[in-house]
């Protein structure tokens, strides 16, 4: 029992180690823009036309749209959508046009900065025959598409992707960081089942507590993914995706085991130097700091928010942590 | 309930809480559990409480009052 608790805490460290230290020596600086709407046209008028939103680029490269929008029901778009982007400059980067779209583009040399993307309704042949012409667009039509309709409507939802073309240098970022996550990932899971090459000791009541923690830890994450499959399931938005929802799990989960096990003094071996586990701790916030402060710059939000998760998380702990040795130490003075 | 009897009995050996967990090899706040009674260890753990402080499972463990 020991040892799955302790391999299930490791697996844990390490899906965290790995995730910051990749997150701060790869730069996967993907840009993503996801807007969903109910867009109706009545009487050949579209409910909005000129929606726009803005995308960051962090540094010049060369970058891949990959854009898609579609009906979020049954129903097919009976209307098209033209999207444009621009440069800061107003000069026009890309465009494309269709009822429903799932299309990559080809790299396009970007500079720094931030670009515009607006959104056009085009509820005519004639207004999306001029919208071709002055952007010289393509056209992309569904099977489904059976014609402009006068009054209809139509639950869309808009993603655009903007990541960076993967070259050798990327590639090789990668590899630096997935190396690094699995040497940091051998040491911490050496770090966490043995101390000085000797077995973790706990003794009969750490053993039991840790159990307990575990439990509580277990069905609380069991929960917490119910919890977001049944909201999923319903189609609820979340602000954030289902992989960062997920993390945040994990995160939960391992919060709790954590607390319990160091307020029921089960968290540190008996064999155990509570100081080593502090700097373990603090360095984790540090790393993590670091990796949100590089992630905030490179507008890489979604990793920047699992960076500040786990520095927050660590800093509850550290002070949970110190709190329970300040109550023991006075407890075995006052003995 | 608390365990007054083992309080004592350590008490009398002039041992520490912490000088007993190391004797018995479990930590300072079981010993403590146990005293407090917010702990029942088990009877292992029991005997080597007993041994190192040379009383008996009467002495330290038996409720006088069943």
């Amino acid at each position: 029992m020991r040892k799955i608790i302790n391999i299930i805490v490791a697996i844990g460290l390490l899906v965290i180690s790995t995730g910051l230290i990749s997150s701060a020596f790869v730069s996967n600086i993907e840009n993503k823009t996801q807007i969903s709407t109910e867009m109706w046209i009545k009487d050949g008028e579209p409910s909005s036309d000129g929606m726009a939103c803005e995308m960051n680029v962090a540094k010049d490269g060369n970058y891949i749209f990959d854009i898609i929008w579609r009906s979020r029901n049954e129903d097919t778009p009976q209307f098209l959508t033209g999207i444009i982007i621009k440069d800061a400059n107003g000069t026009e980067v890309l465009s494309c046009t269709g009822n429903e779209m799932d299309m990559e583009s080809t790299p396009i040399a970007l500079n720094k900065g931030v670009y515009y993307v607006n959104f056009y309704t085009l509820t005519s042949e004639e207004d999306a025959n001029d919208f071709r012409a002055n952007h010289n667009t393509g056209l992309t039509l569904s099977d489904e598409f059976k014609g402009y309709a006068d009054n209809t409507k139509c639950q869309m939802e808009y993603i655009i992707n903007m990541v960076p073309e993967t070259d050798i240098t990327g590639f090789i970022r990668i590899i630096t960081g997935a190396i690094i996550a699995i040497v940091d990932g051998f040491f911490i899971t050496k770090k966490l089942l043995t101390i000085n090459g000797q077995k973790r000791q706990y003794d009969e009541r750490q053993t039991l507590n840790r159990g307990i923690a575990l439990k509580y830890s277990f069905f609380t994450l069991l929960g917490y993914n119910a919890l977001v499959c049944l909201l999923a399931f319903f189609d609820v938005r979340f602000p954030v995706s289902i992989g960062i929802l997920l993390f945040f799990g994990i995160l939960l989960g391992l919060g709790i085991f954590t607390t319990i096990a160091i307020w029921k003094d089960c968290y540190f071996a008996l064999n155990e130097k509570k100081r080593s586990l502090f700097l373990l701790f603090t360095s984790v916030i540090l790393i993590n700091l670091c990796a949100a402060i590089m992630n905030f710059n490179y507008a890489n939000n979604e990793m920047a928010l699992m960076s500040t998760s786990i520095v927050i998380l660590f800093v509850f702990l550290l002070a949970v942590a110190i709190v329970k040795t300040a109550i023991d130490k006075k407890e075995a003075d006052e003995e | 309930m608390k365990n007054l009897k083992l309080k004592a009995a350590r008490a009398a050996k002039d041992v520490s809480q912490d000088d007993l967990a190391k004797l018995c090899g479990v930590s300072r706040q079981t010993i403590n559990a146990i005293e407090k009674g917010d702990y029942n260890p088990t009877i292992n753990l029991c005997k080597a409480i007993c041994k190192a402080l040379d009383k008996t499972l009467d002495e330290l463990f038996w409720d006088d009052e069943e």
